[in-house]
């Protein structure tokens, strides 16, 4: 049941953490791929956790104003 | 192979620029887009790139440059370079097999999204509401508490939606004393379908770290005390996803299926418009939504209004049809958005909108 809780991310093991996600592996061949894949290891706990369950990403009201110093 | 499959015959075709599907150029009047819809994100690029793009999709770089009289090869080339180097999209012998992404946005609920407002003269029935919603399929609902708040009445709210099919809870509150990073954080522990918590009227602004689910919570010191404070355009407030975009194409981005109840119970598209198709207490929100006019705002779509139609953030924008330019148009840009596509710069807003006030400006 513990285990079940976890995110999908927490599940996996330390290597493969590291991993790039299956589908982008493809842009090893590209001049950016060390950026890329960097990019997409550091973003891959927010995007397991998406997997996970979606979130409404669309503000359902816009009442606060732009900030400037955050 | 044979000779009828596909890219049999691409072997000896000069490759094509292919914008990968999920990139979507955006014209604007003075600059363009491109919408990353997948890493959820965009960047300018100069209207000659979006004809390129777009008129002149399929073609390869020696016809383009040749099309321009060679006049702006160098350009053309700086152009490539800087898609390829945002991994906009990559070159292809076979661009007929990456075909555009559907547009079309469909959803099974009948309300995705509600606004639930509260005062302290609020007398809702919580659990009435939120099964109601519950029964539209709402899956994200925002409450917004414009009166310093306890938690206890927080929890009453929480309590209501515990064991129904939110999948995101926003909450709005005025600061009061209980309002403590830990007493959120537990909140947002006891309640895993909080995404954000704001707390407005604050002393001084925080922004804590997200929590380890990505529940975020923020303190500010503006008060937000009325409905009036709603409708802010910026970027803060852009969203840059398939669902979204999708939306945009033929909706509102802001109101399609949306469904709110002010404080006083009005039912109506948002708590800012005056329209009510009656009170929560005296008429269900299956009857409301089915009046004939409630979805009416729904299908205004970012093509339609004024400006916007020539803004090049008009499919991430999530507009706003209460606080309006010309409040007898029900297609003029929104009051609160300060941005020009003509010129492509966003003035300082000319004062403070009505119902905003910062604690400690000078009057």
């Amino acid at each position: 049941m513990g285990d079940e809780r976890k995110t999908l991310f927490e599940r996996l093991s330390p290597e493969a953490r590291q991993l790039a996600p299956v589908s982008y592996r493809f842009l090893h061949a590209s001049p950016t791929r060390v950026a890329t894949i960097m990019r997409l290891v550091d973003s891959r706990p927010y995007r397991a956790g998406g997997y996970v369950c979606v979130s409404f990403r669309k503000p359902i009201s816009k009442c606060c104003r732009q900030d400037d110093d955050l | 192979m044979t000779t009828s499959e596909p890219g049999a015959a691409s072997a000896n075709r000069e490759p094509v620029f292919t914008l990968f599907a999920c990139c979507i150029p955006v014209q604007g009047a003075r600059r363009s887009v491109v919408c990353d819809l997948q890493r959820q994100s965009f960047q300018f690029i100069p209207n000659g790139l979006y004809e390129i793009l777009s008129e002149h999709a399929g073609k390869t770089v020696a016809e383009i440059k040749a099309i321009y009289g060679h006049e702006y090869d160098e350009e053309i080339d700086e152009y490539f370079a800087f898609l390829l180097h945002h991994e906009f999209g990559f070159w292809s012998s076979d661009p007929e097999r990456f075909p555009a992404l559907d547009l079309a946005w469909e959803t099974p609920e009948r309300i995705t999204n509600a606004i639930l407002d509260v005062d302290e003269g609020s007398r809702h029935d919580y659990g009435a509401i939120l099964r109601q919603l519950d029964d539209l399929g709402c899956k994200a609902l925002e409450v917004r508490c414009f009166h310093r708040c306890s938690l206890r009445e927080l929890r009453a709210i929480l309590e209501a939606a515990r064991h129904g099919r939110l999948r995101s809870i926003d909450l709005l509150a005025g600061h009061g004393p209980e309002l403590t990073p830990d007493a959120l954080e537990g909140l947002a522990r006891e309640h895993p379908r909080i995404s954000r918590i704001v707390v407005h009227s604050a002393p001084e602004r925080r922004q804590m770290p997200p929590l380890r689910t990505g529940v975020t919570i923020e303190y500010r010191t503006e008060v937000i005390d009325s409905p009036r404070c709603c409708g802010q355009i910026h970027p803060g407030y852009f969203v840059v996803d398939f669902e979204t975009f999708a939306e945009g194409q033929k909706h509102n981005t802001c109101l399609n299926r949306k469904l709110s109840v002010d404080a006083r119970g009005e039912i109506k598209n948002c708590p800012s418009m005056t329209r009510s198709f009656g009170n929560v207490r005296e008429v269900s929100l299956h009857s409301a939504l089915a009046q004939r006019d409630f979805a009416a705002l729904w299908s205004i779509n970012k093509d339609q209004i004024a400006i916007c139609r020539d803004c090049e953030f008009r499919y991430v924008c999530t507009d706003c049809r209460a606080y309006l330019r010309d409040a007898a148009d029900l297609y003029s840009k929104p009051s609160k958005c300060t941005y020009d596509p003509y010129t492509a710069e966003w003035q300082p807003p000319a004062d403070v909108p009505a119902g905003i006030h910062t604690k400690g400006a000078p009057e």
